[in-house]
């Protein structure tokens, strides 16, 4: 297992957002996170992370304990993050905000920007690029990061169609090219088309986990989304 | 016409002082997002400390090097043991303020019982030219040199070096600057260092210019202040034109006025841009 999270907790003020959750991430395969709605998902990805500190639970990546760890200490162990809405370096340029993540050759971020079709951008500022470009560009800073464990939170939220497929295809070649990812996502045809194993939260516990077939397949996890 | 060459001379002068702890102030903000007061009471510590090394017989050389490091290492002090327990705590931007305009005090208050209240000078040498009809000193040559210097390399430095850039990434998007390594308390630590650095050289220019007096840090901060939020306290650039701005308006005002007013326009500069453009001419819509 690339990355184990057990018995996370996280409460709001009374509210349990999450609540003696475990789950294993496989090594080099696509893990999609999903739930209805308050489901915790991005709770539970934002502990695992490091963003949020977790009330109670052990996360563990690559056998080693990340739990006290800050954001910047796991991502120098190799985990890199997305977050919901973008966030880039608004007032630096793109080429600022891919040498961030990695010190390397313009040639280098060119092949990076090629990858995500945001070649010729290299001189552009972040902040004036679409919604769907900023998310590409993040993704693009995310994959640039020395990681093995990538984590999107909603990779395809607010991008057209066209981004949306380049995002499948993207997180497809990280899969051959031996990386993890985890991903949060609505889009339900997505998550099936390129998902080796899905987790699915309600209530902030986990509901159940399997391969997208089991998944589609399972009464609870329809009863979870449409109600009984 | 000399007047006026002299009068636009004394605020380019001093607005360059005030651009240099403005700088200063508006880059620990934009890293911190917290309004650093003490800043000025820095600015005047190092005055002190330089006053205090030239009595000792260091030479001036010596004198300004080791001032500059004793107000670098004073600023990351002062982040370490006041703000970072706060910050530790969770504690807001207007805790963080509260808890910089009592070590505002504390440090004035330290200056005054240390070094007395009496007004102090530092005697150098300082031969005087004329310029298109005013009496410009050497000193003042040199202060705006080495004002425009060290702004050039810091944007160098901000623009071009991995830290520069990185404490750029801290201060556009914490946040995200954490997840791709960077370490938000080394930012802040490096960021206390080199804004107390430039006050500390501020310190030596005001302390070699004008008189030493232990509430000098509360001028000096109200002008800076105002200064970066006539420029827009998210640009360190426009805090540099904003401080121009303030030396000028107040050493042309007192042409009309006297002399006792230019703290009052610097107030009333700053009262009317809070009320009319408060991000200032180069930092956004309001």
């Amino acid at each position: 297992m690339m990355l184990q999270a057990k018995n996370m907790s996280k409460s709001f003020g009374g509210v349990h957002a999450v609540s003696n959750c475990s789950i294993k991430i496989p090594k080099g395969k696509i893990t999609a996170l999903i739930g209805p709605n308050g489901a915790g998902k991005t709770t539970l990805f934002n502990m695992i992370s490091g963003t949020l500190p977790s009330d109670a639970g052990k996360v563990s990546f690559n056998g080693e304990d990340i739990t006290t760890l800050k954001v910047h200490e796991r991502a120098r162990k190799g985990i890199s993050r997305t977050f919901q809405m973008t966030r880039t370096f608004k007032n630096m340029t793109v080429r600022d905000n891919l040498k961030l993540a990695q010190e390397t050759t313009d040639d280098k971020l060119k092949i990076a920007l090629s990858k995500v079709r945001l070649q010729g951008f290299l001189d552009h500022i972040a902040g004036e690029l679409s919604y769907g470009q900023g998310r590409l560009l993040e993704l693009a800073r995310s994959m640039l990061l020395p990681h093995t464990f990538l984590m999107l939170d909603e990779p395809t939220a607010g991008v057209n169609p066209q981004i949306r497929q380049e995002m499948k295809k993207i997180l497809t070649d990280l899969r051959k090219e031996g990386k993890t990812v985890l991903f949060i996502e609505h889009d339900m045809d997505f998550v099936m088309s390129i998902s080796d194993h899905v987790i699915v939260l309600n209530e902030g516990k986990l509901l159940m986990e399997g391969t997208p077939k089991q998944v589609r397949s399972n009464p609870k996890v329809l009863e979870a989304y449409l109600g009984k | 016409m000399s007047v006026a060459v002299q009068l636009i001379m004394n605020g380019l002068i001093i607005g360059s002082i005030y651009a240099l702890v403005a700088t200063g102030f508006s880059l620990i903000y934009n890293v911190t997002k917290f309004v650093h007061f003490a800043h000025g009471s820095v600015v005047a510590f190092a005055a002190y400390i330089f006053y205090l090394l030239i009595k000792l017989g260091l030479g001036l050389p010596l004198s300004i090097i080791l001032t500059i490091i004793i107000a670098s290492i004073f600023g990351a002090v002062i982040d370490w043991i006041v703000y970072r327990p706060l910050r530790k705590r969770k504690a807001s931007a207007a805790v963080l303020l509260i808890a910089s305009i009592g070590l505002m005090i504390l440090l004035n208050s330290a200056i005054l019982a240390v070094a007395g209240a009496d007004v102090k000078s530092i005697p150098i040498t300082n031969p005087v030219f004329d310029v298109w009809g005013a009496r410009i000193t050497q000193l003042q040559v040199i202060i705006i040199a080495m004002v425009f210097l060290l702004l050039i390399g810091l944007y160098f430095f901000m623009k071009h070096t991995k830290l520069g850039k990185a404490m750029r990434a801290t201060a556009d998007n914490n946040a995200v600057a954490q997840t791709v390594g960077i370490n938000p308390q080394k930012m802040y630590t490096y960021v206390f260092m080199i804004g107390s650095g430039l006050a500390g050289v501020a310190g030596i220019l005001v302390g070699l210019e004008q008189n030493l007096f232990p509430e000098m840090g509360t001028s000096m901060i109200i002008k800076g202040f105002t200064g970066a939020v006539i420029g827009g306290m998210s640009s360190v650039p426009g805090s540099v034109a904003g401080s121009l701005f303030v030396g000028l308006v107040e050493n042309i005002g007192i042409w009309w006025l006297p002399s006792g007013y230019k703290d009052a326009i610097a107030f009333a500069l700053l009262f009317v841009f809070l009320l009319f453009k408060p991000k200032g001419m180069f930092g956004g819509k309001s």
